[in-house]
């Protein structure tokens, strides 16, 4: 079955919509005294993950590729919204992290 | 021969308008520049957001930041192409497009704490010139 391929791009720009959803409330969440990479990792996700959803406006159309491993993202930020329920989980807290595992980074 | 029917789905529907905003080649090719400017602030932007403290019992939270989003995007979209192009020739650089990305991200990056990114940028170029200083 061949699907459009707008079709599938205008599927992949919802779920790139969610996937920009989750990192903007969990970034918003965080702040100085969360680790430097889980920081960088959620801005990462939610910035590319608007890219690749409106690149159809540039030509680049999703294929069922993009559209399945965006949609894994998205399960993985979901997977981890039981953790995040209350802001950030004490795992990714420099200040509540024990003192031999510290890493500011 | 009789027209087809309009589409009731949403898919079918965003399907359609998606056809009709993003088939449009020399709408792409004006907007592309812009749109690398606008995901690298957001990216940076987002860093900006990061920083800022936690408070969890702010109220419209999720909308004060989105409005910081928002004013971060718009500012590198009107500052950094026009940044670039001055800042290009001085680097080397033959075509400023190389520097959109890069100056937006830090444009965003830095968000509203110009004062403190100036005086960093002071003490540093203050370090790397006189190191004995700085001991």
């Amino acid at each position: 079955m061949q699907l459009n391929p707008l079709a599938v791009s205008m599927l992949n720009l919802l779920v790139c919509g969610g996937i920009f959803f989750i990192c903007f409330c969990r970034v918003i969440a965080t702040d100085g005294r969360v680790l430097l990479r889980v920081r960088v990792k959620f801005c990462l996700i939610g910035g590319t993950a608007m890219w690749v959803g409106v690149s159809p406006m540039w030509g680049s159309y999703a294929g069922m590729e993009i559209l399945s491993f965006t949609s894994s993202v998205a399960v993985g930020l979901l997977a981890e919204t039981f953790q995040w329920r209350h802001g950030p989980p004490a795992s990714v807290r420099v200040d509540t992290m024990p003192a031999s595992l510290r890493r500011d980074l | 021969m009789t027209t087809p029917a309009a589409p009731y789905d949403i898919i079918a529907l965003l399907t359609l308008a998606g056809g009709i905003i993003f088939s449009n080649p020399q709408l792409a090719e004006a907007v592309a520049p812009h749109a690398v400017v606008c995901f690298a602030a957001l990216i940076g932007g987002l860093y900006a957001l990061s920083r800022k403290t936690a408070d969890q019992e702010m109220p419209n939270k999720r909308k004060k930041s989105a409005v910081f989003l928002l004013r971060i995007v718009g500012m590198a979209l009107i500052v950094t192409i026009p940044a670039a192009t001055l800042i290009a020739p001085h680097l080397g650089l033959e075509e400023s497009r190389f520097l959109f990305a890069p100056l937006a991200l830090l444009l965003g990056a830095i968000g509203d704490e110009r004062k403190e990114f100036l005086e960093w940028c002071f003490s540093f170029v203050m370090r790397w010139k006189n190191p004995k200083q700085g001991e």
